[in-house]
């Protein structure tokens, strides 16, 4: 197994910065998600890796050897393209068997590797089509088999289910970390749906703008995102701003213009600070204030501003002061607009930005 | 709601006749400009000249006369030759000229533009051109002789009026090399550098990149380029007139000029029998070349 290591890739094209000082480590046999919005650099990542594009600074090492110096046919990676690519002129057969033809194994082994391939994509019997005869979710995993059967020490996917419809996704998501898991193959895989990038990755990289600006397992992204930016590109909308009141051994307090909040952990933030906190809409409960009072911790009143029904929640918006939260509810009581609300945030799902990025900061 | 309205029999013509009236003006014209002047020289060559007081028709006489006459096969060698050299090495010189416009070089776009001059340029010109280079007494020769690397101009190797051809040859090269590039290179533009990368990725070295990806799918714009190329050059007149050797033998198409200049008009009898001749070979092979391709892509899965 291979471990992948990115230190300090940069990539100008002219003007352009497309990437910008990349550092992070793959381990050996486990998934990375890039994620970020178009344009923020993750396909010039891959075609760093897969020595399609020459990184202007930076190494990138496959178990700690440089691998700068071969060119892309050298490397042994395996690229799953956003467009799939397969070559039109070649049946399936022909596209599976593709990498070891090349490496002049003899016609017998090829065909017997194909065939085991093409069960593990679930496309025994396909071996005489074209790919103008098939699905597209049936093209993506000839692709994903094309690259698999030559037992790539790094495998890059750029966004590899963006083409297909939800339901095959979701498919394709659970296939892919299937075989990722049974093959162990070291992947990267590029993606803008944050949902993708949880579901899939062992660990996520977020990217803006060229930058990496997080890199951390599902959990610490989706619940302790940096920046207020990368809390907004995760679905956590919503934002809290005050002073950082007093700091205990476990937890702190944050006096907002509406109330005190305590938050259940320590920020490196100096007391007196202030700072910008965020809940994830799926994190506040809302009752009635016959239910309960107002007086309990981190529970304050609101009203109801809009509901909209989404998906199988309830999501509401309710505004407290110059608080404006975005309120999504599992339970099946149904809050009606303008009516009068409790909203209750539990500490442990506040959390204090680390950092801020400006624009955002501005917003709040 | 009102009734339909009743189709008048003007709608009904013209929506059942759509296609075939769209095409009406191509066709006529097609018709009598180029099925016109093919009958009437299918005609003549069968013996049927009213205008020059010949009526033997049905005879097979001219094409009898012609294929006995001495020299017949090897004018029919020598078109083919003409026609075959020029037409591979331009094609391959053609692809491997568009594959390096890919890249990106310093003075592409002026290199861009000034490939394709000779597209705009008559025949004419590039035969003139040829003249004042390669003949004995051209430029070339004469700058050699001057640098002293050749003692006279008449040891200067004979690229004209020679039955080796160069002379024609390069002509077809000058002008038909700017043109199958073109074609090969919109075929690789549409392409876009992916399969390529693809192919890279999965361990293809450059070499077989290009053998097994790039070229079976720029096929189709060699062969349709080739097909032009070579039906040119079977046919070309002028090139070979002036370049060529001026002993026995001509191609097929300066012999059958000579013939239908020949001071006895029933001479132009033979003359038609060969432009049939030529006709028949350049659409024989044509076709079969084309059967062949499309045999070789139906077996990949296409068309
Ligand atoms: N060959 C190139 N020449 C110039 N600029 C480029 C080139 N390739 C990429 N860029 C620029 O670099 C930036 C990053 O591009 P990249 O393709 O890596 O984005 P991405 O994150 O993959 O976006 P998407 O999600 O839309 O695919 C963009 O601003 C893009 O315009
Ligand atoms: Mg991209």
């Amino acid at each position: 197994m291979t471990e992948l290591e990115l230190d300090g890739l940069v990539k100008r094209f002219g003007d352009v910065t497309a990437v910008n000082g990349v550092s992070l480590t793959v381990d050996a046999g486990s998934l990375v998600a890039l994620l970020g919005p178009s344009g923020c650099g993750k396909t010039t990542s891959l075609r760093m890796i897969a020595g399609l594009e020459q990184p202007t600074e930076g190494d990138i090492r496959f178990n700690g050897e440089s691998v700068l110096h071969l060119a892309p046919e050298k490397r042994n990676i395996g690229m799953v393209f956003q467009r799939y690519v397969l070559f039109p002129h070649m049946n399936v057969a022909g596209n599976v068997g593709f990498g070891l033809r090349m490496r002049g194994l003899p016609k017998p082994v090829i065909a017997e590797r194909v065939a085991e391939v093409l069960d593990i994509v679930q496309l025994g019997g396909f071996e005489r089509r074209f790919p103008s005869q098939l699905s597209g979710g049936q093209q993506q995993r000839v692709a994903i088999a094309r690259t698999v059967i030559t037992n790539p020490r790094v495998m890059l996917m750029d966004e590899p289910l963006s083409n297909l419809d939800a339901k095959l996704r979701e498919e394709m998501r659970a296939f892919i970390t299937e075989l990722q898991k049974r093959l162990e193959i070291t992947t990267v895989f590029v993606t803008h749906d944050q949902v993708e990038a949880i579901e899939l990755a062992d660990q996520v990289g977020v990217m803006f703008d060229g930058d990496l600006v997080q890199f951390g397992t599902p959990e610490e992204i989706f619940n302790h995102p940096k920046t207020p930016r990368i809390a907004d590109f995760m679905g956590a909308t919503n934002l809290i701003s005050g002073t950082l009141l007093e700091k205990g051994s476990q937890d702190c307090v944050l006096e907002s213009s509406v109330r005190k909040l305590r938050i259940g952990h320590v920020p490196e933030h100096a007391v007196g600070n202030s700072v910008l906190a965020t809940v994830r809409p799926e994190h506040i409960d809302l009752s009635l204030p016959s239910e309960t009072g107002d007086a309990v911790e981190n529970a304050f009143k609101a009203e109801v501003s809009e509901a909209v029904y989404f998906g199988g929640t309830l999501s509401y918006r309710v505004r407290a002061g110059d608080f404006s939260l975005q309120v999504k509810d599992r339970s099946t009581r149904h809050f009606a607009e303008g009516e009068e609300v409790i909203v209750r945030i539990d500490p442990a799902h506040l959390w204090v930005f680390p950092e801020a990025d400006t624009e955002l900061h501005a917003r709040a | 709601m009102p009734p339909p309205a009743r189709e008048g029999i003007w709608q009904r013509f013209v929506k059942r006749f759509y296609v075939p009236l769209m095409l009406a003006p191509v066709v006529v014209i097609f018709a009598s400009l180029f099925l016109g002047a093919l009958i009437v020289a299918l005609l003549q060559s069968f013996g049927y000249a009213p205008l020059y007081n010949v009526n033997e028709f049905p005879t097979l006489r001219n094409y009898r006369e012609l294929i006995s006459q001495p020299g017949f096969w090897q004018s029919v060698g020598l078109t083919f030759y003409y026609a075959i050299v020029p037409t591979v090495l331009g094609t391959a010189f053609s692809a491997y000229l568009a594959l390096v416009l890919r890249r990106r070089f310093r003075g592409k776009a002026l290199f861009n533009y000034v490939y394709k001059l000779p597209l705009m340029i008559p025949y004419l010109v590039g035969v003139a051109l040829t003249i004042v280079l390669f003949a004995n007494g051209g430029i070339i020769a004469r700058s050699l002789h001057l640098v002293g690397l050749i003692e006279s101009t008449r040891d200067f190797p004979r690229i004209l009026l020679s039955h080796g051809g160069w002379g024609i040859m390069l002509v077809y090269l000058w002008k038909q090399i700017p043109f199958t590039t073109l074609i090969v290179y919109s075929v690789l533009m549409g392409l876009g550098p992916e399969s390529e990368e693809a192919a890279l990725t999965l361990g293809a070295s450059r070499w077989q990149t290009f053998w097994h990806v790039t070229l079976p799918q720029i096929m189709p714009g060699i062969v349709s380029a080739t097909i032009i190329v070579f039906a040119f050059n079977f046919g070309s007149f002028e090139v070979p007139f002036i370049l060529g050797a001026k002993i026995s033998p001509f191609t097929l198409p300066v012999e059958a000029w000579r013939a239908f200049d020949d001071a006895d008009y029933t001479r132009r009898l033979r003359a038609m029998a060969i432009v049939m001749v030529i006709s028949l070979i350049s659409s024989v092979l044509l076709i079969s070349y084309l059967s062949v391709y499309r045999f070789y892509e139906r077996r990949r899965g296409r068309v």
